[in-house]
């Protein structure tokens, strides 16, 4: 082997000599080793005779952007992870191709012709019952106990973070800006990704963390842990459905479409509730019933798909309440 | 009268053991072998070595263990004795003045003490700018300024040219017995010093011989200073 | 004198410094070119820019003065302490060049609500209420490297003060506190504009610490800003003009205290000054704080051995990031080495020369350090993206590594190198010597023992880096430290915790190998 033959050996990724590929680019935690993707990676692999390869990024908030900076020239077939206050943007920069995927049958009602959605959740703060004994019941509340530490994640960055823009739009509207004011002072940590915070709230640095109904079902049925609750507010709660979509440049689109069917059968959903700790978006209520006896589902309000500049203008709510 | 008593002293492996006595307002050439411990027996002088045992007194006062400053000797060195970034001024001011402030007293004790080691230039001037010979007589300077009885001078002026070296020794022993100075120059040339005096200490191997002064005839009877001198 | 003709050797030796100039002319060329041509930002938001860049330098001047100030402080304690001197000083600059994460994480470990310090806080039943995710904690590890930096130079400082100098003021009554402010202010400082541009560069460029540490947007530097605009917002215009920002900013500060300054700082040896002391018990105390100081981020070594972890340490993520990592650093240090050789013969011809070149070349290299890594990075991705991303990401995170390596590399050797260079050309000309075969045979030999040093050192460095890294990865191509960081921010503290102490028992022995390859050469 000559020298220049080597280097271009050493340029090319590795295992281009492979069968047929379905290249999913998706956040870290889907693929982590306690998460659900190496299981849903051997299910569909029964069924495709194709590798499945998942690409990761380090948090929800830097897969859209990537895929949008690189123009997709790395060449994914599918991005799994986007929740749908991105889908018009991302639908806005030509990126994605449409599906042909019939998901009349879910648990939420779900419409687009880009996108499918794999699972969903509802936002609330942690909190650990054995430190807190008066936990707050509404965000008026929140906002009046001075005395209550939170962390919550970067609305620009992460999706729980804008999650949580959206809520206080949709609550206090115009008045979004001062409500932030008024919580600016219990904010110790805003953290750029979700496992971030949660982490650092584990550790003792708050009081309260910004995630999900579903996270206390994590403590109890795998730490055996029953200290962790949700906070239940009187206002509702907002949710957020994560979706999937084929890009542009996929190399193969019935493999991905084969994909995209095969997420909204059970073999892919049950790993869901126990894996990415989410509602799955068909109805497993038989067979996860002690998933969600320890993840009750909250009151819930509106379903919104924000334009960008609705959301450009949560983003901007909160970031008045910093400026100062 | 300066004596040094049975002092001790361990350098490295070997041990430097001293002792004799001095009278006032004399020139005692120390000479010997480089590494016998002539610098050594300097700084034990001056206070910045600590002998294991014995006592040194300088008229009649123990100095054995008092600070450098607190004894009545001033000292210079081969190279080093100036702060090159400091000016003239401030070199020599730091004698007597050790904030080194600007009055006009200061600078007129400068002056006057500049022309007494002919000195022609400006005071304000950076050592650094200053000649090899001049930068010495700075030096000279600052030590006339403390007016301390003893003066200690080791190895003055080996970096410099025989011909200004000639010169300074003659200055030396002028300024040496106006002041009624006890004055100890160290050096390997005993010809230089033989110019300015007949009183020699001979230091060998970390010991003096005979415990004394000796002259130059006496000396040349020793036959260690014999083989020194080849 | 005759002008020297070059022969072949001599073109191909230089041919390295040539691909390193069209290279840098072609990033800043793209640069100013992507520059010129942004007709409109999307997201830009002055306050958040004008923030940021305020936010940067309030930092970096705070941590700048403490590091100073403190480290002079240390310097006279250690130097009081009249101790070996190498020890010593091979400490600090130890403390200097430990890997950012395993700072941040060892200071995280003691320092944060559930660590060691408010554990032993809590026994007293005092109340601990620092806060480490936030100015302070970043402040306090930026300050524990410049503070090792600075105490270093202050340390070398004194001890090399000449003998005479301190026996000088003694006999003349000044105390030796006191001369530091009057007769010795001068000689101590000389130099010290340099260390001090270092250090506010450094400060300026912490990715990694404020990365790790910032627990608000308020807290943002230039260098975060970058990454999130490359990373969240893929926004390449706004990490290009942040970078430019910051180059501009830095140069300008650099300029004004070099045209001040007389002189730099060199790379002193080891000289007994004397110091007449007793041992004092009080002294003895601050001493042993100070190494309690430095000391601290290695109380997480006990967590990180406690959980022990086989499984993970021979598992192929782990194994794959490990090899990577080696083969970054072995590939920028190799990088490195032909570059700086290569600039060192192009610096010295004009030297011998008589040429002013010299000095241009010299500023070519240095300039690199002014650059944020992380912009640098941003060009970088630009250029590949414009060619498809033909370029591997190991490769170029080994380039930008080399990058950052390089001047470091010439900078500590150029003196060596270019030592006696006016009697070495007259030989040179006088036999004939080609110049492959002066390379080789005189130059190499010559630098030896620095380069030894140097090569660990910056290997050490390379290997514990972790900026361009956090744009150029992939689910393939990972680093020990961001894997440490992925483990960290997935909250698994006890695997990241066990991973860094391991990737530190490495690095020490690392450290190691010069010494014992210099002592084998000595003996033989």
């Amino acid at each position: 082997m000559n020298f220049k033959t080597f280097i271009i050996l050493l340029l090319l990724p590795l295992g281009a000599l492979a069968k047929q590929e379905l290249k999913v680019f998706t956040y870290g935690s889907f693929n982590s080793e306690w998460g659900p993707g190496p299981n849903i990676k051997k299910e569909f692999e029964l069924i495709c005779d194709c590798d499945l390869i998942w690409n990761t990024a380090d948090s929800s908030g830097a897969l859209f952007s990537r895929v949008k900076l690189t123009n997709n020239k790395e060449g994914y077939d599918i991005l799994l992870g986007l929740d749908e206050s991105l889908i018009e943007e991302a639908k806005k920069n030509n990126l994605f191709v449409k599906h042909s995927i019939n998901t009349s049958n879910l648990e939420i009602e779900w419409n687009d012709e880009y996108f499918t959605p794999f699972d969903y959740g509802y936002f609330s703060f942690i909190y650990d019952s054995m430190k807190l004994k008066q936990p707050p019941n509404s965000f008026k509340e929140l906002a009046e106990r001075d005395d209550l530490s939170i962390i919550i994640m970067d609305p620009r960055y992460s999706t729980p973070g804008l999650g949580l823009a959206k809520w206080i739009s949709q609550i206090y509207e115009e008045n979004s800006t001062n409500f932030w004011k008024k919580i600016q002072d219990q904010i110790v940590i805003t953290s750029k990704s979700w496992s971030d915070g949660y982490g650092l709230f584990l550790e003792g640095e708050s009081d309260l963390v910004l995630s999900y109904t579903t996270s206390p079902a994590y403590h109890s049925l795998i730490e055996g842990k029953e200290q962790y609750k949700s906070l239940k507010f009187e206002e509702g709660h907002a949710s957020q459905i994560e979706v999937m979509g084929i890009l542009k440049n996929a190399s193969n689109l019935d493999l991905a479409e084969n994909f995209l069917n095969f997420s909204l059968t059970e073999n892919f959903q049950k790993h869901i509730p126990q894996g990415n700790w989410m509602y799955p978006v068909i109805d497993l209520r038989a067979s996860q019933k002690e998933f969600y006896n320890a993840a009750p589902l909250p009151v819930s309000i509106d379903q919104i798909f924000p334009s960008s500049e609705e959301k450009n203008r949560w983003v901007e709510n909160w970031e008045k309440s910093i400026i100062e | 009268m300066l004596k040094v008593n049975k002092i001790k002293y361990n350098y490295g492996k070997s041990l430097f053991s001293f002792d004799f006595k001095l009278t006032n307002s004399q020139i005692i050439g120390v000479v010997g072998k480089s590494g016998s411990g002539k610098s050594t027996l300097f700084n034990l002088i001056a206070g910045f070595l600590i002998p294991k045992s014995g006592t040194i007194y300088f008229d009649n006062r123990n100095i054995t263990t008092l600070k450098p400053y607190d004894r009545d000797m001033t000292i210079m060195f081969q190279d080093h004795n100036n702060f090159n970034h400091l000016s003239i001024f401030e070199n020599i001011i730091l004698g007597v003045d050790s904030n080194m402030n600007k009055t006009s007293n200061n600078i007129k004790i400068v002056e006057d003490i500049v022309k007494k080691v002919s000195l022609k230039i400006d005071i304000n001037k950076k050592v650094s700018d200053l000649s090899g010979g001049e930068q010495q007589r700075v030096t000279i300077a600052r030590c006339l300024l403390r007016k301390k009885p003893l003066l200690l001078l080791d190895e003055p002026f080996n970096t410099l040219d025989p011909g200004l070296r000639k010169i300074l020794y003659e200055d030396i022993k002028k300024i040496s017995i106006n002041n009624k100075l006890t004055t100890l120059i160290s050096s390997h040339l005993i010809d230089e010093i033989r110019n300015v005096t007949d009183n020699f200490l001979f230091v060998d191997k970390g010991k003096i011989i005979e415990n004394k002064i000796l002259s130059y005839r006496q000396l040349l009877k020793n036959k260690l200073f014999t083989e020194y001198l080849k | 004198m005759n002008k020297f003709k070059l022969d072949k050797g001599a073109y191909i030796i230089r041919l390295p410094y040539f691909f390193y100039l069209l290279f840098i002319f072609i990033l800043f060329s793209t640069t100013l070119y992507f520059l010129v041509n942004i007709d409109s930002f999307q997201n830009f938001k002055i306050s958040f820019y004008m923030k940021t860049i305020k936010f940067t330098f309030i930092q970096a001047f705070l941590a700048c003065s403490i590091s100073s100030i403190i480290g002079f402080f240390f310097s006279l304690v250690l130097y009081y302490s009249n101790r070996d001197q190498r020890i010593i000083s091979s400490f600090l600059n130890f403390c200097f060049i430990l890997p950012v994460i395993f700072i941040s994480f060892g200071s995280i470990y003691f320092y944060s609500s559930k660590g060691i310090l408010s554990t032993l806080l809590g026994w007293l039943s005092i109340e601990y209420d620092m806060k480490i995710f936030s100015l302070t904690g970043i402040i306090y590890v930026t300050s524990y490297f410049n503070i090792a930096f600075n105490a270093n130079f202050f340390y070398r400082k004194l001890i090399n003060i000449p003998n005479n100098y301190l026996r000088v003021l003694q006999s003349n009554g000044v105390p030796f506190i006191k001369s530091l402010r009057l007769q010795l202010k001068n000689y101590i400082f000389s130099g010290y504009s340099s260390v001090i541009i270092l250090t506010l560069v450094f400060c300026i460029g912490n990715f990694t610490i404020v990365y790790l540490l910032s627990g608000s947007p308020k807290l943002t530097t230039i260098e975060l800003a970058i990454y999130q605009s490359i990373i969240f917002e893929a926004d390449l215009k706004m990490a290009i003009l942040l970078g430019f920002t910051q180059l501009i900013i830095i140069l300008l500060i650099s300029f004004s205290i070099i045209t001040k300054s007389k002189s730099f700082y060199t790379f002193t040896s080891y000289k007994n000054s004397f110091l007449n002391l007793k041992k004092n018990i009080f002294l003895e105390l601050i001493f042993w704080l100070i190494i309690a100081y430095f000391s601290i981020p290695f109380l997480v070594l006990i967590k990180g051995l406690i959980s022990f972890n086989l499984e993970l340490l021979i598992s192929i993520s782990f194994l794959k990031s490990l090899l990577n990592s080696l083969l970054v650093s072995f590939l920028s240090i190799i990088i490195s080495i032909l570059f700086t050789l290569s600039s060192l013969f192009v610096y010295r011809y004009f030297l011998e020369q008589n040429l002013f070149f010299h000095k241009l070349i010299f500023l070519s290299i240095s300039i690199l350090l002014f650059i944020p890594s992380l912009s640098l990075s941003a060009m970088i991705f630009y250029l590949n993206f414009q060619i498809n991303f033909m370029i591997d990401s190991l490769w170029i995170v080994s380039i930008i590594n080399s990058l950052f390596i390089t001047p470091i590399m010439f900078i500590f050797l150029s003196g060596k190198f270019t030592e006696n260079y006016k009697i070495e050309f007259i030989n040179i000309v006088l036999f004939k010597v080609s110049s492959v075969n002066r390379l080789i045979k005189i130059d190499l030999p010559k630098i030896k023992y620095e380069l030894i040093l140097i090569t660990a050192t910056l290997f050490v460095l390379s290997l514990g880096d972790l900026t361009s890294v956090t744009i150029f990865n992939d689910s393939s191509f990972k680093t020990v430290p961001l894997y440490i960081s992925q483990l960290y921010s997935s909250y698994r503290y006890d695997d990241a915790f066990f991973i860094l102490s391991i990737f530190i028992l490495l690095i020490f022995q690392i450290m190691y190998i010069p010494t014992k390859l210099i002592k084998k050469n000595v003996k033989s």
